[in-house]
Formats: C-alpha cells, sequence, structure tokens
C-alpha cells in the first residue's frame, strides 16, 4: 500500500485520469441518451481549447518563481476578432502576420517587464492584460464577429470520426512533449524553474529562457483565439475569460508544479479532459447553479489535496 | 589521547539522548546514538558529512520528531511524541544555526524579541524598547564593537552581521541550559572568532553547556573540553580534548592527513585569462587581478571585503556584461558553495545537475542526446566517488559534502576554460575536501585556470597565487612559497590609505536617504492617489465638497477592505483569489440573514470566519499551494452565494445605514473609516506583537517555528484577521449596493491583488504596507470616476489601471536599485 | 377714453397670443430647456447593445441640434457593478438633470439610484431590468409574458408534446429568473412536455452553441429549444455540427437567425416564431425621460412590447445582416400613445421593494 502510495505522489499526473474515469462513469449512468463514445470525443474536441491554454499556462508556469500568465484570455479574445475581420479571401496572409505580430509584442512586453524591471509575473501579465482589454472593448464595438466561411469549415473537418481539433490537439501534444523533455530548451527552463539565480550560475542565460516562454504563450494564445473564433462561428467580449481559471487549474492538477521546475504535458491533457467532464456531468445533472460551481470548486481542491505529497516539507 | 568509557558517574546530566534511531526513507540517519551532557561542559561534536550531527541536534531541540528513543533533560524523560520545540524552548535549549534563521524582513531586536519573549500573542507596554535594549547588550557582550544598529533590517547586513545575529538570539534565550552551534563561524573572520570563543566560555563559567559543531578541527581543539566523533549515525569515538592532536581527529574521521607544503609554479603559458585593471563598482575599487591560463588562484581575506562581489563580476564579464577595465578570455563556470540557493537543482537527481551546464555540447540542432548525456553522467558520477545509490538518486537526498559534488561535477564538465569557485568546501568534511583539492589540481594541470574563494586560509595552500582583499581592494598578492596561513592573516589586517571611502559614503547617505523615503512602497502610492485626486478635483469641482467625497469614498470602501483582507494573507505567503467571492458571500449573507434577525446574521458571520479559516488548515496539512486552494475556493464561494440568493435582492441592515450614515465633522464617515483601517491594519502589522510574528512567518517560516512558535496557529491567525477585513468589505458593499448580488464581487479577486502591489507590498511575503494599501485602493477606485469627469471613454478604465499598476511598480524597482548603488 | 381702451386691448390680445404661441411652442417641443442627461450602458459587446446605443445617439444628437439637450454623456460599465453604480453617482456630480440606465445589477444600484433621488435627479432604467429599486423609472421588459407567449406558441404547434432544452441567460440576473419562470409556467401546463437539458447561453449565440453541444449527445431526442433571445442561431448550429434534426426553435429576431430561418424554410418548409423587445427601446427611454423632465405625467412602470416575426412577414427581412437586430424604428408620438398610456400599477415588477 505504502508503495502504491508512494508511486502515486511521484506520477501526479494519474490523478486527473482517475477522476476522468470516475466521472465518464457516472456520466454513462445518469445520461439517458445511453451512453456512447461520442460524448468523449465530443468533450475531446471542446477540451482543445482548455488544452492549448493550459498548456501555454504550464510552460510559463513551469519557468519558475510563481510565474502565471493572466494575459492569456485577452489575448484570445482579440486575436479571435482580428481573426475573424482579417482572414478572409484576400488578407489571410497579412491577417496571420497580424496576429502573430501581436502575440509577440504581447508576449514580449509581458517578457521583458518581467525579466528587466523585475515585476512578478502574474501582476506584470494582469496589467498587461487589463490593457489589451481595452484594446478588445475598442476594437469590438467597430468589429464583424463571424469569421470567415473557410475557417469554421476547417475548423469543422473530420478525420477519421475525430474532429480537426483534437488532431491538432493530439499533435499539439506531441511538438510539447518533445520540446518539453527532449530539448536543450525544455531542460534549461525546467532548470530556470527551480530557480533564476541557480540557473544563471549554471550558465544558462534566463532572459534568453523567459522571454521566449512568455512570446509562446502568446502565441498559444493567438492560435487558439482563431481556432475558437472558428468553432463558435463567432466573438464575443468575455470569450477567453471562460478559460482562464479552468486552464491554470488543469495545468496544476496535471502535476505541474506551482512553484516552476515541473511539468506534465500528459497531466495537462488530463486535467483538462477531467474537468471538461466535470462541466458535462453538472450540466446534465441539472443541479442548480450554486451547486455547479460548488461541486466544481471542490473537485478542484480535492484532487490536488489527494495529489499532494503529505511528506513535503514546506519550503 | 584519553578515552572516556561511558560511566554511571553521579554527576548530574543535563541531557541525555538515549538510543535514538531517526530514518529518512531508507536512509537511516541516527542509529542508536546516544550523547549526554553534563553542566559546564563544551562538547566539540565533529563527523563526516552525513555522519548526522545535524540531525541528532534537530532531534535535541524538537525540530525532528526520533522514530525511536527518548530526550531525557534533568532527569525528566519525554516520550518521543511529547517532546516538541516548545518543551525543548522552555529546557533552556537554544540553537545558532548552519542555515541561518533570522527573518530578514524584520529587524534585529525584533529577531530577538522572536526568540525571547513568551507566546502570549500580546506583549507588556514599552516591549520593543525593551528588547531592544537586550539585544543591544547582548551584542555588545558577545561582540563588542559589532557596528550593528539593533533597529536596522536583517537584509541591510552583510553575511557576517548576520551570523552575529543568529549567534546572539542564541545567547539571549530566556533560562538558557543548553546552547548548540552549528557551524557558527562559516562566515566570521579571525577576530570575531576569537571574540565568540571568549564569549562561550564566559557562558561556560555561568553553568551553561555548549555543543559546538564544526569542521574547523583547530577550533575544536582550542574551545571544547569533551570531543564526540559520529559516524555513519553512530558514535564512533568519545575523547577529552586535552592531549589531542588535529591529526589524530582527521583520522579518526576516517582522512588522511596532508602534508602539504605549497609550492612554487612556474606558470608555462603567459596566455591571461583573466586581465582586470582599475576595476571600481559600488563594493570594489582600484581591483587589479590577473589569471592566466592553467593557474589555480586563491582569493582570500577577511569576509565582506568583495570576495563574492569580485566572483560574481568575472562571471557576468564571461556572461558577456561589458566593462572596459575587465576582460576575461573564454567561457567560466560557476561553483558555489551556498547549496541551498545557488547551487542545486532541488527537484532533478544527480545526473541531471551534473550535466544541466553542459547541454550545448550534448544537443544537436537543439535535441539532446540521451546516449551523450547518460555517457557523461556516468563519467563524473564514478570519477567523484558520491556516496549514494545511483547516480538517478535525488539530489537533496545526498549530505552537502555529496551534494558540493555534483555541483563541482558540473562546473568542470562545462568544459569552460575558467571555473570560478565560491568557498566550495563550505560545511563539507575534512575527507572529501582532500577528494576535492585532488579534482582541483586535476583540472588545473589540464590547461584550464581556477579562481577561488575559500574562508579557510589553510586552503590556499593548494594555490599557486593569491590575492588578499580587504575594504573592497586587493592588499596583497602572495606568490609560492609566500603563501603561508600567517602571511594571509596579516595581510588581511594590512592597515592602507583607503580611508577616502569615508567621505564619499557620507554624502551618498544623505542621496540614499531620500531615495530610500520615495522607494518605500508607501509614499509612492500616496503620491500616486494625490495626483489622481488632483485630477479628479480639476474636473469636477463637486470633489472636494462632502457630497462628492461621500460617493467618491463611499464606492471605494469595499476594495478598501478586501485589499486590506489580501495584504495578511500575502504577507503570509500565502495568496487568496478567491477573496472577492468570499466578500460576495458576505454580501449575500448581510443583506439576507442579518437584514431579518441580528443574531442569526452574527452566527453566519462566526460560520463564515470558520471556513475562511479552515482553508488555512487545508492548505497548511496537506501543503496545497495557496493559489489552487483559492482557485478552488473562488468556486465554492461563489455557489453558496448563489444558493443563497440565487438572483439578486435582499436589503442592508437598518443598523449598516445608520453607521454608514453618521454625521461626522468636517469630512464624511467614509473618509474616517479609511483613516481607521489604516491605522488598526498598521498597529496589527507592525506595533503588536503576534503581528511581528506574522511577518516573519511571511519572510522565514522556519526560522520562526524553530523557535517554538506554532506555523500552524500563525497561519490560522492570519486568516481570522483577513476574514475580519472581508467581512467589512461586504458589509461595505452591501452598503454600496443597498442590496446583494452574487455576481457583482467577483472581480475585487484580482483586483485587490493589484491594489496591493500598488500599494507597494511584494508578492512573495513578509513586506506589509498598511497605508499604502489603503491609498491604493483609493487610487484604483477613483480612476473610473476620474475618465467619466474626462469625458474619457470607460472603456479606457482597465488600460488606465494597468498603466498605472506597471508605472508604479516600475519606478519602485528603479528606485530601489539607485538605492542599492548609492 | 374708448379709443385707449381699443389700443388696451389689441395690445393684450397680441401680448397673449404671442405669449400663448410660445407656451404651445414649449408644450410641443420643449425648446431650449438644455437637458443635461447621463447614460450608462450595462455592456456593448453585442450587436444589440451596439445598435441600441447607436439609436440612442442618433435621437440625442438631433434632440441636442434642438436645444432640447445641452449636453449628453454616454458610458459603458462593462458589466461592472461597482464601475456602474460609481458613473451613476458621478452623473449626479456632473450636475445631470436624469440619468438612463440599462442596469448591470437587478439590485447592486439600488443605493446609487436612491441618491440620484434624493439629490433631485430622474432615474430611467431600461432593458436590462427591472431593478428592485422603488426610486426610479422602469421601461422593462415582460420577460414572462414574452417567452411564455413564445413558448405557448411552439407548444401548440408540437402538439403540446416533447422533449425541451431550455438556454439560460447568466445565473443571476432578474431577466434570467423571469425568462426561466415565463418559459417553464408554460412546459408545466403540459404532462406530455419535459425539460431534458438546460444550459446558461449568457444571451450569447457563440455560448449557447458550445454549452448545447457539449449536453447533447447524453440526451434522448430534443424537439424543442426554448431560449431567452440572442442564443437561437447558436441552437440550431449546435444541433447541425452534432449532425441531429433540428428541432423548433423560437428566436430572438437576429439577423444571422433569421437568414438562417429564411433558408431552412425553402429548404424544407422549416417553420417557427421569433420575438424580441428591440434595441429602439434606448430611443424610447431617451424619449420617455425628456417628457418626464419637462412635467409629464408618465407611468412609473411600463413595457415595452414585443416585436413578432412569424411565418408570414419573415420575408420582409430579406436581405438583413447578420449582425444587426430586426428592429421597428417608431417615433416619439408612438412613444406617448403606446407607452405613456400605460397602467403603471398592473405593470410593477414583483420584485421591486417598498419605498
Amino acid at each position: 500500500m505504502n508503495r502504491t502510495k508512494f508511486f502515486l505522489s511521484k506520477q501526479s499526473w494519474i490523478w486527473p485520469y482517475i477522476g476522468s474515469l470516475l466521472i465518464y462513469v457516472v456520466i454513462s449512468f445518469l445520461s439517458e441518451g445511453g451512453f456512447n463514445l461520442k460524448t468523449l470525443f465530443l468533450n475531446m474536441t471542446l477540451a482543445t481549447f482548455a488544452f492549448l491554454l493550459g498548456v501555454s499556462e504550464m510552460l510559463v508556469i513551469t519557468s519558475g518563481d510563481g510565474a502565471i500568465d493572466m494575459s492569456v484570455p485577452y489575448t484570445v479574445t482579440l486575436c479571435a476578432y482580428i481573426s475573424a475581420a482579417w482572414l478572409r479571401e484576400g488578407s489571410v496572409l497579412a491577417g496571420i502576420l497580424l496576429i502573430i505580430a501581436i502575440c509577440v509584442a504581447v508576449g514580449l512586453l509581458n517578457g521583458v517587464i518581467n525579466v528587466y524591471f523585475q515585476v512578478p509575473a502574474m501582476i506584470g501579465t494582469l496589467a498587461v492584460g487589463y490593457i489589451l482589454y481595452t484594446v478588445v472593448l475598442e476594437y469590438s464595438s467597430n468589429a464583424t464577429v463571424q469569421p470567415a466561411p473557410a475557417l469554421t469549415r476547417f475548423a469543422r473537418i473530420q478525420v477519421g470520426g475525430f474532429s480537426m481539433l483534437t488532431v491538432i490537439c493530439i499533435v499539439f501534444a506531441v511538438f510539447m512533449y518533445f520540446v518539453m523533455y527532449r530539448t536543450k530548451f525544455g531542460k534549461e527552463l525546467h532548470a530556470t524553474g527551480q530557480g533564476h539565480h541557480i540557473a544563471y550560475l549554471a550558465g544558462i542565460n534566463v532572459r534568453a529562457i523567459l522571454i521566449p516562454v512568455f512570446i509562446a504563450s502568446s502565441l498559444i494564445a493567438g492560435a487558439t483565439g482563431i481556432l475558437l473564433g472558428a468553432y463558435m462561428n463567432g466573438s464575443f467580449q468575455s470569450m477567453g475569460d471562460a478559460y482562464q481559471m479552468p486552464a491554470i487549474a488543469a495545468a496544476l492538477v496535471g502535476g505541474t508544479l506551482v512553484s516552476g521546475g515541473k511539468s506534465s504535458v500528459i497531466g495537462t491533457f488530463g486535467g483538462v479532459v477531467m474537468l471538461t467532464l466535470l462541466g458535462t456531468l453538472i450540466t446534465i445533472t441539472r443541479l442548480s447553479a450554486g451547486w455547479r460551481d460548488i461541486i466544481q470548486g471542490a473537485v478542484i481542491v480535492l484532487i490536488l489535496a489527494a495529489a499532494a505529497d503529505p511528506t513535503a516539507k514546506r519550503s | 589521547m584519553l578515552d572516556i568509557k561511558s560511566d554511571g558517574g553521579n554527576a548530574e546530566y543535563l541531557f541525555r539522548l538515549n538510543n535514538i534511531v531517526k530514518k529518512f526513507g531508507h536512509t537511516v540517519a541516527l542509529d542508536h546514538m546516544s550523547l549526554d551532557m553534563r553542566a559546564g561542559e563544551i562538547i566539540g561534536l565533529i563527523g563526516s558529512n552525513g555522519a548526522g550531527k545535524s540531525t541528532l541536534m534537530s532531534v535535541l531541540t524538537g525540530v525532528t520528531e526520533a522514530n525511536e528513543g527518548d530526550v531525557e533533560l534533568s532527569g525528566n524523560l519525554f516520550q518521543k511524541e511529547r517532546y516538541s520545540t516548545a518543551v525543548a524552548r522552555e529546557n533552556g535549549i537554544a540553537c545558532a544555526y548552519q542555515e541561518f534563521s533570522v527573518c530578514a524582513n524584520l529587524a534585529v531586536y525584533e529577531n530577538f524579541a522572536i526568540t525571547v519573549m513568551d507566546h502570549r500573542p500580546f506583549g507588556k507596554i514599552g516591549w520593543r524598547k525593551e528588547i531592544a535594549q537586550v539585544a543591544k547588550r547582548t551584542l555588545d557582550e558577545v561582540f563588542p564593537d559589532s557596528g550593528i544598529n539593533v533597529r536596522a533590517k536583517v537584509t541591510k547586513l552583510s553575511i557576517e552581521q548576520r551570523q552575529m545575529v543568529e549567534i546572539c538570539c542564541a545567547f539571549a534565550t530566556n533560562g538558557l541550559k543548553i546552547l548548540i552551534l552549528d557551524e557558527p563561524t562559516s562566515s566570521l573572520t579571525i577576530d570575531r572568532i576569537t571574540q565568540f570563543h571568549a564569549a562561550i566560555r564566559r557562558l561556560r563559567d555561568t553553568g551553561v553547556s555548549v555543543v559546538y559543531i564544526s569542521h574547523k578541527l583547530e577550533e575544536i581543539i582550542s574551545i571544547s573540553t569533551r570531543i564526540v566523533v559520529m559516524r555513519n549515525g553512530k558514535k564512533e569515538r568519545e575523547v577529552l580534548t586535552d592531549n589531542t592532536r588535529i591529526d589524530d581527529l582527521v583520522n579518526l574521521m576516517g582522512g588522511q592527513v596532508s602534508g602539504k607544503v605549497a609550492q612554487s609554479k612556474e606558470s608555462e603559458t603567459t596566455e591571461r585569462i583573466i586581465e582586470i585593471n582599475n576595476f571600481s563598482t559600488r563594493s570594489l575599487s582600484n581591483v587589479n587581478i590577473h589569471v592566466t591560463r592553467g593557474e589555480c588562484v586563491g582569493i582570500s581575506g577577511l569576509g565582506g571585503s568583495g570576495q563574492r562581489e569580485l566572483l560574481n563580476e568575472i562571471y557576468a564579464a564571461a556572461k558577456g556584461k561589458h566593462d572596459k577595465n575587465v576582460t576575461i578570455s573564454g567561457s567560466a563556470a560557476f561553483v558555489s558553495g551556498d547549496r541551498q540557493y545557488e547551487g542545486i537543482f532541488k527537484l532533478w537527481n544527480i545526473a541531471d545537475n551534473i550535466i544541466v551546464s553542459s547541454l550545448s555540447k550534448l544537443s544537436k540542432l537543439g535535441v539532446i542526446n540521451k546516449n551523450a548525456s547518460d555517457s557523461l553522467a556516468e563519467r563524473w558520477y564514478d570519477k567523484l566517488k558520491f556516496n549514494a545509490e545511483s547516480k538517478e538518486s535525488i539530489i537533496t537526498n545526498l549530505s552537502g559534502g555529496n551534494q558540493q559534488k555534483a555541483i563541482i561535477g558540473r562546473g568542470i564538465a562545462a568544459d569552460a576554460s575558467l571555473i570560478i569557485f565560491d568557498d566550495p568546501t563550505r560545511g563539507v568534511d575534512a575527507g572529501t575536501k582532500k577528494e576535492i583539492y585532488g579534482i582541483l589540481e586535476e583540472v588545473c594541470a589540464s590547461g584550464k585556470s581556477i579562481i577561488w574563494y575559500s574562508t579557510e586560509d589553510g586552503e590556499m595552500l593548494e594555490c599557486d597565487r593569491v590575492y588578499v582583499m580587504k575594504d573592497g581592494s586587493v592588499v596583497e598578492e602572495l606568490v609560492g612559497e609566500e603563501i603561508s596561513v600567517e602571511n594571509i592573516v596579516s595581510s588581511s589586517f594590512k592597515k592602507d590609505a583607503a580611508a577616502s571611502g569615508g567621505d564619499r559614503n557620507k554624502d551618498a547617505a544623505l542621496g540614499a536617504k531620500a531615495l530610500n523615503f520615495f522607494s518605500n512602497g508607501s509614499v509612492m502610492s500616496i503620491i500616486v492617489l494625490a495626483l489622481i485626486w488632483t485630477l479628479v478635483s480639476i474636473f469636477n469641482k463637486n470633489a472636494n465638497t462632502r457630497f462628492g467625497m461621500t460617493f467618491l469614498i463611499g464606492t471605494a470602501l469595499p476594495l478598501v477592505f478586501v485589499a486590506i483582507g489580501q495584504m495578511f494573507i500575502i504577507g503570509c505567503g500565502d495568496i487568496n483569489l478567491g477573496i472577492g467571492n468570499a466578500m460576495g458571500l458576505v454580501n449575500v449573507l448581510a443583506a439576507t440573514v442579518m437584514a431579518s434577525n441580528l443574531g442569526l446574521g452574527l452566527l453566519a458571520f462566526a460560520g463564515f470566519i470558520a471556513f475562511y479559516s479552515a482553508v488555512a488548515v487545508l492548505i497548511h496539512k496537506r501543503h496545497i499551494p495557496s493559489i489552487v486552494a483559492s482557485l478552488g475556493m473562488l468556486s465554492i464561494w461563489h455557489g453558496i452565494a448563489l444558493i443563497g440568493l440565487p438572483t439578486p435582492g435582499g436589503e442592508a441592515p437598518k443598523w449598516l445605514l445608520s453607521v454608514f450614515g453618521t454625521q461626522t465633522p468636517l469630512f464624511p464617515v467614509q473618509v474616517y473609516m479609511c483613516i481607521i483601517v489604516a491605522i488598526i491594519s498598521y498597529w496589527i502589522a507592525f506595533r503588536s506583537k503576534y503581528g511581528m510574528i506574522l511577518r516573519g512567518i511571511g519572510d522565514n517560516p522556519l526560522a520562526v517555528t524553530k523557535r517554538g512558535w506554532s506555523y500552524l496557529t500563525a497561519h490560522v491567525v492570519t486568516y481570522v484577521i483577513s476574514s475580519v477585513f472581508v467581512i467589512c468589505a461586504g458589509l461595505a458593499m452591501t452598503f454600496v449596493s443597498k442590496g446583494a448580488d452574487a455576481n457583482a464581487s467577483s472581480t475585487y479577486g484580482m483586483m485587490s491583488i493589484a491594489t496591493i502591489l500598488l500599494g507597494g507590498c511584494s508578492f512573495s511575503g513578509g513586506n506589509i504596507e498598511p497605508v499604502g494599501v489603503v491609498a491604493g485602493a483609493l487610487t484604483i477606485s477613483l480612476i473610473s470616476s476620474m475618465l467619466t469627469f474626462m469625458r474619457i471613454s470607460s472603456n479606457y478604465r482597465t488600460a488606465v489601471i494597468g498603466i498605472v499598476l506597471l508605472m508604479a511598480l516600475i519606478c519602485g524597482q528603479l528606485l530601489k536599485k539607485r538605492g542599492e548603488r548609492a | 377714453m374708448k379709443r385707449a381702451k381699443m389700443v388696451l386691448a389689441v395690445l393684450a390680445l397680441a401680448v397673449m397670443t404671442v405669449m400663448s404661441y410660445s407656451a404651445c411652442a414649449l408644450a410641443a417641443g420643449a425648446q431650449g430647456k438644455g437637458y443635461v442627461i447621463g447614460f450608462t450602458d450595462n455592456y456593448n459587446g453585442n450587436t444589440l447593445h451596439q445598435q441600441q446605443e447607436r439609436y440612442f445617439q442618433e435621437i440625442a444628437d438631433q434632440m441636442k441640434k434642438d436645444g432640447i439637450i445641452s449636453e449628453y454623456h454616454m458610458v459603458v460599465a462593462n458589466q461592472d457593478v461597482a464601475t456602474q453604480v460609481s458613473q451613476i453617482q458621478n452623473f449626479i456630480m456632473m450636475g445631470c438633470d436624469a440619468i438612463i440606465i440599462d442596469p448591470t445589477s437587478t439590485s447592486g444600484l439600488d443605493g446609487a439610484i436612491k441618491e440620484a433621488y434624493d439629490a433631485g435627479v430622474k432615474v430611467m432604467i431600461f432593458n436590462d431590468g427591472p431593478v428592485s429599486s422603488p426610486y426610479c423609472y422602469q421601461l422593462n421588459v415582460d420577460c414572462v409574458a414574452n417567452f411564455g407567449y413564445l413558448t405557448e406558441w411552439c407548444a401548440k404547434k408540437l402538439g403540446y408534446k416533447g422533449n425541451v432544452i431550455v438556454v439560460r441567460g447568466i445565473a443571476g440576473t432578474g431577466y434570467d429568473a423571469l425568462s426561466y419562470k415565463g418559459i417553464t409556467d408554460v412546459i408545466a401546463k403540459y404532462p406530455d412536455m419535459k425539460i431534458v437539458g438546460e444550459v446558461y447561453g449568457e444571451w450569447t449565440s457563440t455560448v449557447a452553441q458550445a454549452k448545447i453541444s457539449a449536453i447533447l449527445p447524453s440526451l434522448p431526442k430534443v424537439d424543442l429549444v426554448c431560449g431567452e433571445s440572442g442564443d437561437a442561431y447558436g441552437a440550431a448550429m449546435a444541433f447541425e455540427s452534432a449532425g441531429l434534426p433540428i428541432p423548433l426553435i423560437y428566436g430572438g429576431n437576429r439577423g444571422e437567425f433569421l437568414n438562417w430561418w429564411m433558408k431552412e424554410n425553402k429548404k424544407n418548409g422549416y417553420e417557427t416564431i421569433s420575438g424580441v423587445a428591440t434595441p429602439w427601446f434606448s430611443a424610447a427611454a431617451l424619449f420617455l425621460t425628456i417628457d418626464l423632465l419637462d412635467g409629464v405625467k408618465i407611468p412609473q412602470y411600463m413595457y415595452y412590447p414585443m416585436d413578432l416575426i412569424t411565418q408570414e412577414n419573415l420575408s420582409k427581412f430579406e436581405g438583413i445582416s447578420d449582425t444587426e437586430v430586426a428592429t421597428s424604428v417608431y417615433d416619439l408620438q408612438w412613444v406617448r400613445n403606446t407607452l405613456e398610456t400605460q397602467d403603471e400599477k398592473a405593470n410593477k415588477p414583483e420584485m421591486v421593494k417598498d419605498k
């Protein structure tokens, strides 16, 4: 029994999968439509967005120092609006370049504020996010909201039963796994997360790690915005808001250490699946809105309480 | 050597540790270890790394609970479960730790207070002055002419001064009977060490006994009456100090005595790896040094003379920092002796710790070659002869010496032409030290250069050349046979004409004072508030009327209260993302339950406080990061509020209306409320005794708990204080909206965090600024009105908040940096 | 003497004529009063709100030209209650004569509204009400009646049986609570009709689509979707993407839904109904406010009628842009005839507190 406990605490990515399985079983009991795999795949499709953003948060959190990127939801919303206006026949290339430029600028701003002005990332990105929100508000009062039809079609393609989004999700997951655990950048990122000064003394150029991380986070957010706008067939001002907390929660539930230096791509994916299934379960049970919130919050806390290593000393 | 046989003597024992067993996982740290001590003894406790000395002492101080065995103090037997830091403290046990346990954000005398005062929550009137006097007295007794201002914050002290504070805190313990000193002189220079030993002897004469742990064998011989040698968790030998020589001890611990004498080495090349001419910075003046290829150069001198700064500048230069006076050819690697904070990657194993600096040569096109990195790790694992299970062992399971080997391996494996060593043998046992010297010799022989700072003068004999530093400059260069401990010591005390620094300091002091004033977070915040208020007044003449102020400040009150609530939580090192929704719940409770029945309402509030504080227990016991717990609680608070009030409604209780409607002279009651909040939270944080404990815990929880205070209690108390302010926030919200809305308060979560940072608190805890936070809350609340009055689109509200926040934070950082440089 | 009396009489007549002329002019159009009006909108992130702001500005600009209004201020609260409270107070401090509010909260503004009332400033609420404050005028939407009507129409078309999904708005708002009541009261009347799913669509197409898609696979066959306007198109898309047959959905007069309805009708004769209180109510609120300031007695509680689009008049809206809300534009006379003649006691919302 001790062996199992030890194993589970070391492989903390397993917990969200256990949770997912349990919720899955409960859904199948409760659903009147009879249970089918379609539920699973559909949830995977919707979970794509949460996964993409969960990974961007995972990247930033892993870089250490308690960093979290709070500007992500605003980047998502802004890029969704811009993609609707620009990614139409004739200006596709310009639109993509514009979105990339914006994401790089936001990420660069986040990075510079954190690295050169030593502002804690959570608050620096929050401030940048606030500024972005104003841009969103100003832009959206005059913007077209429907995305280009081509984009919508792209988002709806089915590949052998899997939606295009699930495919993107899996490809992205494999790519991120590779980057995080097989490349020099990934190794140095994990070193930086364990202590910026320690990494500096070990020869790592910490600035060259942190700034790209923020840029990567914003780029992922931008891509998510494009896909989200396409899938939802339109944008709205609070689009990204719903994903902020679930993205962070998924990363943490999946085994990423909030103090940095440890991450888990597989775990983040599991966390996202679990949270999405949980959302579906709660909707099906038709509990009042209040109970939905309580259950959602309690599950997050419980999973983390179970996964936490009780022998870990408080640092 | 005279062996001591375990005796049945009748002399009274101060303490006896009987058959202590302590395991960490599979590792047996203490294996039926027994130790006893009588009054008036000074025991020198020695042993190689991993022998168990620190663990044994942590059992004695109650920090660690033994698996088996018991502790006996003056004849009273304690079972291991009943023994704790509080019990140890009551029985007069105090310890000065190897890893300093002082709270950097508190004043020197406040650290004394934590050590010395009783654990009742409130102190007598005037306790601060009293403790400050005790602190000064103790410092002067142990270290005459220490030059330490007891009211200064510890962060302003040098490492040597911090160790002095650490030691004196232990000395000052009430009813001190047993004093434990763990590597107490690691940062002290010879003159201080002499003072220190004199103080120990005086202490012994008063009947206090001392346990002195050190790797510096000369000190052990000099100060102790009895020497206990530990090895592998057991008592290896016990001897009386008289007639024991250093060589005997080294042999006992398993090391060979080296008969090394410094030798001249002809430099084979003249290619200079390091060329530094007339280099000056804030802490260095006119430094001239050079290092040629293949040389091993030592840096010595009294601690705090700028040696570390010099090494860091060399490393920075090698990493690309430009200065016309510094030239470094080739790459450099850095090996730090401060393993905990500058050395090891705690989450990784030995292999990863070794290869992390060599990733460039282990990867192609950015992808790491697994085989290459495995073989590199294996090579160094074998070469350095680690005392561990395998190279996959997690590095935190190793002893200090083995951890140091990993860092050294990392530095050498990186294949840099220059390796910088910053006191690498600190806290390392004699045997491992010898191995390290051998490695360094090999490294030089292979054509690499070494520059090496050590606090142990004897180590400098290993070098080809030694620079002795004093007060930021190089005062002597010893070559070859000139290198000896005597020469180093005499050079360290050389008087020279570096007195010109004095006047410069005075001018700098004035400028620094001004900078210091402005970089105080509260001041910045108040200035920003004044600016915004001026703008508002310019654009609307009603702002300074009574009814205008009632509006403007009235709607700011919820943010004021909730920001203070968040401030206490962040001050203790946590964060509460869900505080907005918690406030929303209070809003709902106030407008529903309390509006109809005051008694029931108070009960509901009591339940709220209990639940809110229960989160602290959860965080504490299950080690859940507070950010995660609060993320979950965010939803839970919201859910409860929705259940209580599914659609907005309710009404404000009558008594609440009259409180906020009180007619006060000169300014509306809302203004006075802000002032009162600021005063009360200031008092709690900075004038109350327990507030000092809370701030200490926010900076260094271990330091405070080691002195017997309960971390859990402090944690819960912080949350209780915070919950009271959250209740005030919810009530203020109820007044503003004359009703309740479960959704209306959600934005206050992130806004409260922005507010306290604007107010000048630090994000990581320990630094709280109540006045600044109140000002910050008013500022942020005014921005919306300011925009309306200026006819600027309300869409710009969040951008203005973001920009104001960024500017305030960046300015604060720049001012702080300037202040440090002055 | 007689001649003097004649001259006096003619003079008096002339003066009286001139005076009554100007009095008429005043009564007719309140010329030159120069009111200061403040307008705070809940948010302007969707087309309905953007459209209502446009209508408001059109009328307000015209009134400015005519001298009726000297100045107006338009701000957006971006769904933040504290901000809107602050904006109301700001308007009082800026000397506004009246404040028009599209509220962010049912009861969160009560304090600020009372403060306006105490300061003698008139307050008019419209669209996202009702609010619980008794100190203001309310131009509400009769959600219970409107959505009850639409649900009843659909129930009849289905023969009073079938499975229903209810798409709600944002939890905790009065608009959502009342709309939900209207819908569920009707469904409760018919034992063969059952609610099988409930989601919060936040009155936004895209959100509704996502939320419905998430639960569709676990539901039995759905026959009817009852929404709270703004979500109908999203509901249709959810079924389309899932490849399921599209149930009966009533619309909220959004262009995207109407266009889709026209297409579906041509394709397979899909028939439904659509109705919503349209964005012109912002202009109506402004007209009402001016009359109120002029001293005209208007009812304290009014309902803005629903624009109904049926299969018969659907073709009128051919060519409507996807992002527009189909709106009937009226004028001042209509406001006076239709709104100012309503019965305030009958219209008083339940949630309004006592003074």
